[in-house]
Formats: structure tokens, sequence, C-alpha cells
């Protein structure tokens, strides 16, 4: 049992990990359900096709289409668990039946949906069990590492020389390139941790660490957060730096 | 030890006890066979039923005509037409969807399995509708009347004879349940006169039994052809209704009451959870709609969360399967761009109970989609209205309110329909115990606006299609 989750989960992507370990397993149409505590998480990968206004037309489309709301802001612009920074645009509604975000970079968007059944008690129908800070962080993170790992798969794969050694890169153009970070912090002499919950990765240098969230269209270095020409993406498991960071250090 | 011993001797005794036993089983096994009468040799090989309306279900719409799921699922797959057949790797189906009042005509294949022929008369029996109990509708039995004797001549050695049979007498209103029949084949020759010679693969004492639905007209729409998991709940909301407004009346209130969907209110956009607009650049907008992870989930777990874009698109796949055409409008306040938000007359949101006065609140809102009929008529079952329009005590969900009228009826300086008023900086959100949302509170030194508002702006959804999730 313990063999076949172990096979399991290096079988699966790091979000499906993180899915699975919240308590959710596949249904019949390929969704994720907790049963114990009635969830469904939808996702989803569309690629983008026009340029980078794409998500903002789509929400607006949506607004305008279809979202019949209650008063108030459509995208009110909570910040994520995390206070990090995602996607080139996102949606993010954190709610208390569903919490979804969408979220986009040059290349695909990423929409990633948690919703929970309702009962009726005293005659109100509510959430049978709310979603709750724990599911947002799940959600987030799910997202960024869909994010990073869809983008990374639209861009070429590639080798990038460090000094006289090879590292594995995937490229979009001659500015999005973005490097293992591994394997560049190691021929660095740096130390690297990835915190694979928060999808976030810290490389230490003497010098002031860098910070990078997955999905993020920022990246800090020692105190400044640098903008970037894409987001942060994620060969597989391994996290890439991008080569524009590591032009300016 | 010599306790386990024992135990053995007792169990190889008890083997041979077991194994005298089983020979003489096998003994009365053969001569029950050698003896037995020659109305084993005759089976219903294939059952037809012809004039009924194609139809699927959620699983058949993704597989193929063996029954394989489609890959990719690209939908469209149908239950076999041929709804019974006796072949190794045939598919089958017991479902079946007629118009309101039809005569139900099958065509029922015998094949003989005795090397001679045989004639015999073949009569139907207790053919009836077994209705399944619904909230306060008891289960009942409606009989219908059975199809004329008819005489029928088999060849021998696996000849076969199609039978065609009427059964008449179905209701001529909406409805659904259990079609059974009972049939026998009395032997005038080639075996003993007056043996009943049917052996009835599909039931051992020659009943057969098919879930039957009974539309109002023929199915349209995306749902042309049926989905029977949605004509099972269509089906019961609309019971004992005939033509398009009793039954669009009923079919609605039959979601609204059925505690199928929550209005998700406690959300922060009140996100439509099952229409996807994943296209702004589509002709034809791109809404897509997931009925089939919609109907898994709701069979599956109860009452599910939806906006009123969910609840509306669901109202119209339903009515759609009954053969009401309609289509789907949203209401915004004119004026500005984007629309202003406005406040709604009391209401209680689908998902909880429209009978509790002490539920009905005020919402604010800057949309709102229902099913309309005939071009002006509303069907809005996602909530549930304390007046009509006339003033009137309701609280039940609007069906067949004409617009305007439904947008906002002025009787004096009381304002009934959907629009209480516009918002006034007065106006402001609170809790309210019961709900897991805010609710509107309205600035009570402005009670009502004194003339109707302005509007609506209506945008119509010209159309949508189903999806099937990405996996």
């Amino acid at each position: 049992m313990f063999i076949s989750v172990l096979l399991l989960l290096q079988t699966t992507s790091p979000y499906d990990q993180l899915i699975i370990a919240h308590g959710f397993s596949r249904d019949q149409d390929g969704d994720w359900r907790n049963r114990q505590r009635h969830h469904t998480l939808f996702n989803g990968v569309y690629q983008v096709r026009t340029p980078d206004d794409q998500l903002s037309r789509i929400l607006k489309s949506t607004v305008d289409r279809g979202s019949a709301r209650a008063f108030g802001p459509h995208n009110p612009g909570i910040p994520l668990p995390t206070n990090f920074l995602l996607g080139r645009d996102i949606r993010y509604s954190p709610g208390i039946g569903t919490v979804d975000i969408q979220c986009v970079s040059s290349k695909v968007r990423v929409l990633v949906s948690l919703i929970t059944s309702y009962q009726r008690v005293n005659g109100v129908a509510q959430p049978a069990s709310p979603v709750d800070q724990s599911d947002y962080a799940m959600v987030e993170a799910v997202a960024r590492w869909m994010l990073a790992t869809k983008t990374a798969e639209a861009y070429s794969p590639s080798t990038h020389a460090v000094g006289n050694q090879s590292v594995n890169s995937r490229r979009a153009s001659n500015v999005r390139i973005h490097l293992d970070a591994q394997r560049w912090s190691e021929i660095c002499g740096y130390s690297i941790n990835v915190n694979r919950q928060s999808a976030c990765t810290m490389i230490n240098r003497p010098q002031g660490a860098i910070i990078m969230p997955l999905g993020s269209p920022k990246v800090k270095v020692g105190n400044q957060w640098i903008d970037i020409e894409d987001v942060v993406i994620s060969d597989g498991d391994r996290p890439m730096i991008p080569l524009q960071i590591i032009n300016r250090l | 030890m010599a306790r386990q011993g024992k135990a053995r001797q007792g169990k190889a005794r008890q083997g041979k006890a077991r194994q005298g036993k089983l020979c003489s089983v096998l003994v009365l096994l053969f001569l029950c066979v050698a003896l037995a009468p020659a109305n084993l040799w005759v089976f219903v090989t294939q059952v037809d039923f012809t004039g009924n309306f194609p139809a699927t279900n959620r699983y058949w719409y993704y597989s193929n005509p063996d029954g394989s799921p489609q890959s990719p699922p690209v939908g469209g797959g149908q239950y076999p037409s041929l709804e019974q057949n006796y072949v190794p790797g045939a598919v089958m189906t017991d479902r079946i969807v007629y118009r309101r009042g039809s005569t139900v005509t099958l065509r029922r294949r015998f094949t003989n399995k005795n090397p001679s022929s045989i004639t015999g008369t073949l009569t139907m029996e207790n053919a009836r509708l077994e209705v399944p109990a619904y909230f306060d509708r008891p289960a009942q039995t409606i009989y219908l009347t059975n199809a004329a004797p008819t005489f029928v001549s088999i060849p021998g050695s696996g000849g076969t004879v199609d039978v065609t049979v009427t059964i008449t007498g179905v209701p001529n209103y909406v409805a659904l349940g259990w079609l059974n029949y009972g049939s026998h084949l009395f032997a005038i020759s080639g075996a003993p006169a007056g043996l009943d010679l049917i052996q009835d693969p599909i039931g051992s004492t020659g009943t057969e039994t098919y879930r039957l639905y009974l539309t109002d007209e023929a199915p349209v729409e995306h749902q042309t052809v049926p989905w029977t998991d949605v004509l099972e709940k269509s089906c019961n909301y609309g019971y004992g209704k005939a033509g398009p407004t009793d039954v669009s009346h009923d079919v609605t209130f039959g979601l609204y009451w059925a505690y199928d969907f929550a209005y998700n209110l406690g959300d922060p956009d009140v996100s439509a959870v099952w229409v996807n607009w994943p296209d702004p650049d589509s002709s034809d907008l791109g809404v897509t709609f997931g009925l089939r992870k919609l109907l898994n989930h709701m069979y599956d777990e109860g009452i599910q969360p939806g906006n009123c874009s969910d609840v509306s698109t669901f109202l119209l796949t339903l009515q759609s399967s009954l053969g009401i055409s309609g289509d789907l409008q949203q209401l915004f306040r004119s004026g500005s761009d984007p629309p202003a938000p406005f406040i709604t007359n009391k209401v209680v949101p689908i998902g909880s109970n429209g009978a509790d006065t002490g539920l009905y609140v005020h919402i604010f809102f800057t949309m709102h989609q229902q099913f309309i009929r005939s071009s002006s008529l509303v069907h809005d079952a996602a909530l549930a209205y304390r007046w009509d329009l006339g003033g009137q005590t309701y609280m039940n969900p609007a069906a067949n309110w004409a617009m305007p009228g439904y947008w906002q009826t002025m009787i004096g300086n009381l304002s009934y329909g959907l629009v209480y008023r516009d918002v006034v900086s007065g106006d402001t959100e609170q809790s309210h115990p019961p709900y897991p949302f805010l609710v509107a509170l309205p600035d009570p030194t402005v009670p009502a606006r004194p003339t109707a508002m302005a509007g609506p702006v209506v945008f119509d959804i010209d159309g949508y299609d189903y999806y099937f999730p990405p996996g």
C-alpha cells in the first residue's frame, strides 16, 4: 500500500500530489473529489492564442455575459494566501462555497476551481463543508504549479552554458530563457530550497536570497522585486530561474 | 492434534455427504430436463419499440454505438435503437421515450429452439405504468390497454417470427414510470395444446419492464435526443400536465422545490459553476454547460451550488427535454456602463425554503438570468418571490410572468416583480442570521420608488453547447 502510494506520487505531477495530499481522488469524470468534505476540484489548462490581454477579456466577457453576482466589485483584489503575485493577470475569488483562481501566462490560461456541495439546515441552504483557508492555500499552490509547468511545456527544451557546463533550459524567445534552478545553484555553489506546499523556491546567496514564487511575474533578489518577461516556470517538479535574473546578478 | 484429526474426519464426512447431495441434484436436474415440457424452447430474443424518440443519457452521450467510451469524448452517442437483442456482445437499454398519449408499438422476435414448428396464440396481459412516488405524489398504477391476441407460427430449429403489437391508453400528459406487461404464447400445434410456450429471458414470468418517459411534445434543441437522466427530473416536475403553459410552469416550480441547486450567493462574485464562457472570440459566445458533470454531482451528492445562469440553463435543458421551446435572457439596469446594481424584491434563493416567510430578503443584483418562453414569458427557478405581480402573497418561483411586468410592476408606490428599486446611498448590506451571505437592507427612509425604474437591458443568450470535463 505504502509502495503503491509512493509510486503514485512519483508518477503524478507536482500539483496532482498536492491535491492528493489534500484528501482528493479522481472520479469517473477525471475530476478530483474529497468525498469526506463534499469538495470537488476542477482544473483545466487552455492555450492562450492571442496576446496578453486574453484573461482580462475573458473576465470581462464572463462579467458581462454570465456572472450573476450580488452587489460588490467583481474582482475584489483579495490577496492570495502567500501574498505573492501570480500570473500576468489573475482572477481570485475565495468564498464559502467555492474558491476560484484563473491566471494566465504568455502561453496558457489555468483554471482551478474548488466547490462544495450544499445542505439545508433549518430551511437554509449552506455549504456542507465550507471552503477554508487551507483550501485557499492548496488551490493557490495548485494554480502556481500548473501555470509554471504548463507554461514550461509550451516553451522549447534547450540547453544553456553556465561556465563550461551545460544546464537544461526552456526558451520561448531570446529573452524568455529559463535555466534549471537546482543545477544552476549547484554550479554556483548556492543552496536551494523548493517549498512544494507554497510553490516557492528560494536560492540562498551570500549577496541576498533569490525568491521565486512559481507562476509569479516578479522575482525577488535581495530586497528588490524584479519584473520578468513572463512568469516563473518549472520543468516538471524542477523550478527554473529566468536568465534575465541571472544576468542582473 | 487429536482434536484436529477429528475435525479433519468430520470435514471428510461432510464432503462425502455434499458429494452425495450433489449427485442427487444432478440426477434430478437431468430428469427435469429430459421430462421438460416443450415450453422451454420458445424465447423472446429481440424487442424493438417504434414511434419512440431516440434517447441517450449522460454516459451514452459520450459512448460509441458498441457502448465503449468515445475518445475523444465528442458527444452525440445514443441508446441502441434495438432495445433488447439477445446475441453475444449486443448492447441494450430499458429506457424508452414517447410523446404523451402515444400508442406504444413494439416488435418482438420469438425464436423457437424446438426441432418442430409451433403455432399458438400470443396474448398480452396486465399492461400498466407503475408511477413512482415523488414528494407529495403517491406511487400509483395506471392500467393500459393490452394488445389483442395474435396468431403466430414459428418454424422449428431456431426459426424466428416477428410480432408487432401495440399498447394503448398511455396517459395524455407528462409522466414517467415502469411500463410492465406480461405475455403468453399458448400452443395450438407442435406442443401440447394450451401450453404456455414463452420463456422470456427478459423476465422469468413472462413480464417485461421498461422505464417509460412521456414528454409533452417532441424534445427540442439540445435535448432533441433527450437524456433520460434529465427526463427523470423533468417528467417528475411536470408530471400530470399537458401543454406548454402548464408544463413549463410545473417544471419551473419542480426545479425550485427539488433542492437540487443552492444559489451560491455566499461567494464574492457569485460565479457560474456549470456554465462556462471560455472563448469570448467565438462567434456564438462559446457558452458551454457541463450537463454530465452537473448530473453526476446531483445524483451522487444532492444539492449543488450554482448561480442564476446555472439554474436557468438547467431549466432550459429540462424544458427542452419535454418539448418546450424557449431561450435564456439576462436582465440589466439600463443607463450606465457597466450596469448599476439594483435591489431585488423580497426573495428566497433556490435551495432554501421558500415556504418560510421569515427567509424572504432583498438582495443586491447587477444582472439576473432566466428562461423565457414565447419571447416574453419569464420562468425563474432561481428565486421564490414573496409577492406576485398583483401584490398578493405568492412564495413561489416566477412562471409565465410576462415581460416587462416581470422586471418591475408598480402598483401605487409599491413595486413588484424582480426589481424593488435602484440603489441609493442609504442602502447597506448586512448579515442575516440564517443565511451564509449578506442581504440588502434598503434605506427605510426610501420605502419604494415613486415611479417605475427604467429598463431593463435585455441580453439574449443565443445558444450553448455541452462540454465534457477535460479530465
